[in-house]
This record gives structure tokens, sequence and C-alpha cells, in this order.
């Protein structure tokens, strides 16, 4: 149902429509860089890989294919710019490119801390939830899946999806103030 | 809601899809909600904090720095360079005035009998944003951001009319022939070539014409004139439609064009307004504190290098939240 807008924001796109494109580029680039996190460790690199895709779009608008998925068109624009400067860089060193390999929730997060003793602090943080909540964080979250959805597929309630996952939110909520004071919303002195 | 901590609004199925943009009705029911509940501001930031990191999602305040670097980017080419005409170059120094000011559009009967409707061209600058605008005779504007100018493709009648609604600095080329004129409500600028800045912002109570290089003449609907030498500069309060003349400090009033922001024993209304039109945050001041006598140069720093330093002279803490930066007494 959400095609059907983004559909029209793409065909404003082809005649050069910069509200459509901007809306477009809110629509899909949170979508984009989860994604870009998992085929690439720096996300630096997916964020110029980003900014370069969207750029090349609009320098293209009015050469734009019409296009059923979007998304799809738009992830694997994204993935073959990430692999791109990845097999460079391999190549460099004389090293078969290899597939690269999905990066696992743990990875993801940690990556996304830009320093090492944050990286370190945030391997910590998930020893502190148990297996089964580190599962049902990482559906809700970062799969999005509704808490009936969790349910169904790890076969148990969803008041006891909700009650694990409230659990484990408050025990983050604890040990996260070190690594919260060092994210981005914070207060001065 | 209201015993909410950051963790139930982290749980809340509504709460995420007003987080990850997914759902409009939730978007408008937790800003609406968030709006009327700063005392909660602190968890709710902590929540989206928490979300931050578990969705993998990129921060918010980094999001639209991004956002920023791709409209700049399309942005780039602004869409009215025209070609420049050669500059006459006449000399001369007396410069007339003659004044119009509530018609905006009010040029000259005869000439608009006689010539072809002129084409306009409209520009407007968000907050955050400048553009040097070449007009066809060569001379050449800076509109400031959140400003609107308005001018002919071609000059074409005899003068050169253009109506500014915001700030601008303008390089005006010399032509003796044609006279210059910005019209700003109720005040028109009248000039055959020379440097000054206009600061014409709606919301302000006055508008004031600083004069760098040449010379001026104003003139108010009431044909109150004032000539304005290099150095000086002209203040029009517009409730009392009183013109009067003062000196001032080139910096504060056009180091905006190099990009310098200047605070001059600046009220907190100064400071917010200035900071909206150049960064796009609002701001808000949780307690109101005693009047603010704020001075401070800044150059090209982002907001939050401006904000730690006023934040720290001022003992105030400071949160972001999306467009909104909320500002209260340090504990």
């Amino acid at each position: 149902m959400a095609d059907t807008t983004e559909h029209t924001y793409w065909n404003q796109l082809r005649k050069g429509n910069r509200a459509a494109f901007l809306s477009l580029y809110e629509s899909y680039y949170q979508a984009l860089y989860t994604f870009g996190c998992r085929v690439s460790t720096d996300r630096e690199l997916v964020k110029d890989a980003i900014h370069e895709l969207f750029c090349e779009l609009w320098d293209r608008r009015f050469h734009l294919p019409e296009v059923t998925q979007i998304k799809s068109y738009l992830f694997t624009y994204l993935k073959r710019k990430l692999l791109k400067e990845q097999s460079f860089s391999f190549d460099s060193l004389q090293v078969t490119t290899p597939q690269p390999s999905e990066r696992s929730y743990e990875e993801v997060l940690m990556d996304q801390q830009t320093d090492e003793g944050n990286r370190l602090r945030m391997q910590q943080l998930l020893t502190k939830l148990t297996p089964g909540q580190r599962e049902m964080i990482r559906l809700r979250f970062y799969e999005q899946l509704s808490y009936e959805s969790i349910a169904e597929q790890l076969q148990v309630q969803p008041r006891t999806v909700y009650n694990q996952i409230s659990e484990a939110l408050k025990t983050l909520r604890k040990h996260v103030q070190v690594l919260m004071s060092l994210l981005l919303f914070f207060l001065v002195r | 809601m209201d015993h909410y901590q950051a963790e139930d609004f982290a749980a809340d199925e509504s709460f995420l899809a007003y987080y990850l943009k997914s759902d409009p009705e939730a978007v408008a029911f937790w800003e609406h909600w968030i709006r009327t509940h700063p005392e909660k501001l602190d968890e709710v930031v902590a929540a989206e904090s928490l979300l931050d990191l578990l969705t993998g999602r990129l921060p918010a305040l980094e999001f639209e720095q991004e956002k920023d670097r791709l409209q700049a980017y399309i942005d780039e080419t602004p869409t009215v360079q025209l070609p420049q005409r050669k500059p006459w170059l006449i000399a001369a120094s007396i410069l007339l005035v003659v004044s119009l000011g509530v018609g905006f559009w009010y040029v000259n009967r005869e000439t608009r009998t006689k010539t072809p409707p002129t084409e306009w061209v409209h520009y407007s600058n968000p907050n955050g944003k400048k553009t040097k605008l070449t007009l066809s005779d060569g001379s050449t504007v800076i509109l400031n951001a959140a400003s609107t100018i308005h001018y002919p493709k071609a000059f074409v009648s005899n003068t050169r009319e253009i109506r500014l609604e915001g700030e601008a600095y303008f390089s005006i080329h010399h032509d003796a022939q044609k006279p210059f004129l910005v019209r700003t409500g109720g005040l028109t600028t009248r000039v055959l070539g020379t440097e000054f800045n206009v600061s014409a912002y709606p919301q302000k109570s006055e508008i004031s014409v600083a004069l760098l290089k040449g010379k001026v003449q104003l003139e108010d609907t009431l044909h109150q004139q004032l000539q304005l030498l290099p150095g000086q500069q002209a203040v029009y309060q517009l409730a009392r439609q009183q013109l009067r003349q003062t000196s001032f400090d080139s910096l504060a009033v056009s180091g905006w064009k190099d990009d310098y922001l200047v605070f001059r024993n600046a009220d907190f209304k100064t400071i917010a307004e200035a900071m909206e039109r150049t960064y796009g945050y609002q701001l808000i001041l949780q307690h109101p504190t005693q009047p603010w006598q704020y001075t401070g140069t800044f150059h090209r720093e982002d907001v939050r290098q401006v904000l730690e330093t006023i934040c720290f002279s001022k003992h105030l803490t400071y949160s972001i939240h999306q467009r909104t930066i909320y500002l209260r007494a340090e504990q």
C-alpha cells in the first residue's frame, strides 16, 4: 500500500521533482542504512555510499528507468556500490574477493560504535541479556516484527514476549548510561 | 503514559511506530504528546537513544546531517544564474529618491503601459541556506536564510526594482540612468550603485539598511527621507514609522554573508531567531531566567559548538530532540 505513494514519488523524480526526491530519501534512508551495515563493517562507508547513490539518482533523474520494485532496486544499487568498494581494497591486496557473509545482529550493533571502548561496552551490554532476550530484541527492533509475530515464531505467548522485552529494556537502560552519554543525545557538562 | 520510563516508551508498539515513522497517526500522536509533556523529555530522549542503539538505524541527528549534505548537493547549482550584462560605468554620486512604500508592485504607470509585462523570478531560501544571485545587470545579491527575493528576469523599465522579505546583501552595478530600488514593507531604498545590507524580516519590528560603499537614500510611506554615507545605518521602526540614523558594526550586520554568526548583547529571542535561520533548529528555553545579554562571535561552527558555548556562559544544559533544542538551567 505504501508502494503506490513511493511509485508516485519515483515517477515525479523522473520529471525532476525535488520534493518527491527528498520524500523518497526520507522513506528509504534508514532501511538502506541498516541493510548497508549488514553488508559492510564501516558505517562511515555506508553513509558515503548512500549519499553517492542519491546524488547519482538526482544527476540521472531524467534518465531513470521505470521501476516496479523501488526498494530492491535501491538495495541492489547500494550493495553493488559497497561490494565495489570492498573488492577494490581486497584486489589491491591480491586476495580473491570473498562473498561477504551477512553480519550478525551483535556485530552490527558493535559496528555502530565508533570507538573501540564503546564497542567493548556494547559487547558487555549484550551479555547482560539472556540468549532468549537477545533474540527477541533482535526480532523486535532489528527485524521490526510485531509482538504477535515474534510469539508465533518462538512458539510462546505474546505476553511472554512483551514481558521479556520489557525486562531486557530495563536491564539495558540501567547499563546503557555510559554509552548513552557518548551517543548523540547528551547533556552538556 | 505519565508514569512511563524510557524502557516503557521503547517497549510501546505505537511509540516504536512513531520512532520508525511507519505510522502517520502514531507520529502525530507522539509529537503532540511530547510537546505537551516537557517533563518527560529526558525519558523520551533516553528511549529514542535506546532505540537508536537496538534498531541499528542512523541516529536522528546524524540523519539530519546526511540529509543536509544531500540537499547541499542538489542545491549546488541554483536555477537562476542569468547572463551578465556589461555594467555601465557612469560616475555619479548624487542620488534621488522616489518612494512608494506600501504598494510593493507599484511600478511607474507610464513605464508599465509602454513595456511588455516583466517576467519575474521568485527565489526563496529555507532556514540554514544562503544563495548568491546574479541579476541581469550584473549586480549581485547574497540572499540570507529564511528570505525571499522577487526580481525581474531583465530590467526593462526605467528603474531596476526588486522586492525583498528578509535579509540580503547587495552589490549594485552603477547605472545613473536606471536607479535600483529595494522595496521592503514600508521602506524603499534607492541607489545608483553601491554595497549595502538590508534586513527586513517580517517577524521583526524594524527594518535596517546598512551602507558599506556608495550612497543610498531612503524614503518611507510618509515621505520621510534619509541619506546614508558609508558606515551609517538607517533603522526604521515600523510601528512608529520612525526613521533614524545610527552607526553600525559591520561584522554584526553583514558578517552573515561570510558565515559569521555574531551576537552583541543579544536577548534570548534574537539568539533563537538567528539559530533557527542559520541552522534550522528551534530553540526553547524551558525556564526563562533573567534577561539575556549575550555577546559572542562564531565562524563556521556547527550548531552543537555554538550551543555549548552559549550554554556554558549561561549555566544551561541542552538536549536536542529532532529539530528542537531544549535549554534548561544546569542542576
